[in-house]
């Protein structure tokens, strides 16, 4: 994507009011309190164990923090997990 | 989780996921469409990870490209119990060998109970009852029915005024009640014999009394035959008794048709066969719509029993026989011939059995719209003798 391209998807999702996870194909995070993680749209995952989750997307990484990490489910481009979740971070890396 | 719906069904692996970097192995496994779950992390570089036992072969594939080693930890789920079942040929042959004793020995006639008869009775209905099929340790089916088999032994053993048969489970109760023979009470009262219908006299035996008409004599209804007065004058009445076979006759009026319709089974028959539970029938065995000529229909429902328990499928045989309807027409003497057999059948049925038709004119004989009506003259030689008690 270039940067026209993103300009013009970011204009349309917050002039329309658009979702912007489908626009931006950015992910979408829904946690229930600190016990689930719901990941939807990410792009692999990188490293898995019990106190560290990353995952790819499309401008960096996510790093979520925690302890008794489990995976619930994985489906191709869903995860779901279940543990003591105490941070989401995200890690922008500029191309 | 409906997205784990079925899992017992379709089966589960626990896999044990050892490489240098298994998270490869989990992306490739999403990236080709296997559900993955309940993955926990043991150290660097193992992981255990639950599929469906169908997706184990994709896994396998992945195992170069990620270099990631698989050991199968642990397997769950119905395909896995069947197999295990399966494999255990003498459980499922001694499953199948219970269920067929069971059945058997449920349908085995364990005890035969007869109360109410005396000794020698009991062992005549034992001895039909071992004709009809039934002693202990012999298998009784569906053929055997509690009716059928009361009404075998009341007509093979005339002694027997009443059986009654009930089947209770495994055995069987009888309950009798034995024929007494009332004895006859000598009646004492005098009496004369007396004509019950007008005739000819034929043949007469007066056991007791003074005969008072001869053989060849014609008599009327209520005409002394025999009286109990031994003498003209005397005051001593006997009770007369005795039997006066006389010729009567009878005027018979029938009339009959000149076409008969006769109904010819010709052989042709269909079978179907069925399962049947409640209303539902399912067909086992000859399929499609019988044609209409197949007129006459015999069903034939076998149930089947565990101890009284009626197991609720039954076995329903249809067999439907081929009806020819053919109208026959007969010439005016077998008409006649039919018509007259016809008369002495009906008559014969209003008779005591020991009357004995002696022979028939036809009086009159008439053809009327395709039938042909006969006015009848039988005669019949019968016991005419009643007692009547003189007061």
């Amino acid at each position: 994507m270039n940067r026209w391209q993103k300009k013009l998807r970011q204009f349309l999702s917050s002039y329309f009011d658009l979702p912007a996870d489908v626009l931006l194909d950015l992910p979408r995070i829904t946690t229930i309190g600190s016990l689930h993680v719901y990941i939807e749209n990410h792009n692999g995952l990188l490293k898995f164990s019990q106190e560290e989750i990353r995952l790819k997307y499309r401008n960096g990484q996510i790093c979520i923090k925690g302890a008794q990490f489990v995976l619930k489910l994985m489906l191709s481009e869903e995860l779901l997990v279940e543990g003591v979740v105490k941070s989401i971070e995200f890690i922008e890396i500029e191309q | 989780m409906n997205l784990l719906q079925g899992r017992f069904l379709q089966g589960t692996i626990v896999l044990k996921v050892k490489g240098a970097y298994p998270e490869s192995f989990l992306n490739a496994c999403s990236k080709h469409g296997v559900r993955v779950w309940g993955v926990r992390w043991k150290n660097e570089h193992e992981i255990t990870l639950t599929i469906y036992s169908k997706d184990l072969r994709h896994c396998r594939a992945f195992r170069k490209t990620t270099r990631c080693k698989l050991y199968v930890k642990n397997k769950d789920g119905f395909p896995f119990v069947w197999q295990q079942f399966m494999n255990r040929k003498p459980l499922w042959f001694a499953v199948l060998i219970f269920c067929t004793c069971i059945y058997l020995l449920s349908n085995m006639i364990w005890s035969i109970q007869i109360q109410g008869l005396t000794p020698e009775l009991e062992a005549q209905v034992e001895k039909e009852l071992n004709k009809a099929g039934i002693s202990t340790g012999r298998f009784v089916f569906s053929g055997s029915n509690p009716n059928d088999i009361q009404r075998h032994l009341l007509e093979e053993i005339p002694d027997l005024l009443w059986i009654g048969v009930e089947k209770k489970g495994t055995s069987f109760n009888l309950h009798g009640v034995e024929k007494t023979l009332a004895e006859k009470d000598i009646d004492n009262h005098p009496s004369n014999v007396v004509a019950k219908k007008q005739g000819v006299i034929v043949k007469m035996f007066i056991s007791e009394g003074r005969p008072l008409v001869g053989v060849n004599d014609f008599v009327r209804k209520g005409d002394i035959l025999a009286s109990g007065k031994l003498t003209e004058d005397s005051d001593t009445f006997i009770r007369a008794e005795g039997d006066v076979i006389a010729e009567t006759w009878y005027r018979a009026e029938i009339s009959v048709p000149l076409t008969k319709d006769v109904h010819i089974t010709t052989g042709d028959t269909k079978r179907k066969y069925f399962l049947k539970w409640n209303d539902v029938e399912l067909p086992v065995w000859g399929f499609g719509k019988v044609e209409p000529r197949y007129k006459r229909v015999e069903t034939n429902e076998k149930t089947f029993k565990i101890f009284s328990w009626e197991v609720p499928i039954k076995w329903k045989a249809t067999k439907h026989y081929h009806i020819e309807k053919k109208e026959e027409s007969r010439s005016k003497e077998e008409a006649v011939q039919a018509g007259v057999e016809q008369a002495k059948h009906d008559l014969m049925d209003q008779l005591p059995a020991e009357s004995k038709i002696v022979g028939e004119n036809i009086l009159h004989q008439r053809e009327e719209s395709g039938k042909v009506k006969l006015i009848l003259l039988l005669k019949v030689n019968e016991n005419i003798a009643s007692i009547k008690n003189v007061s």
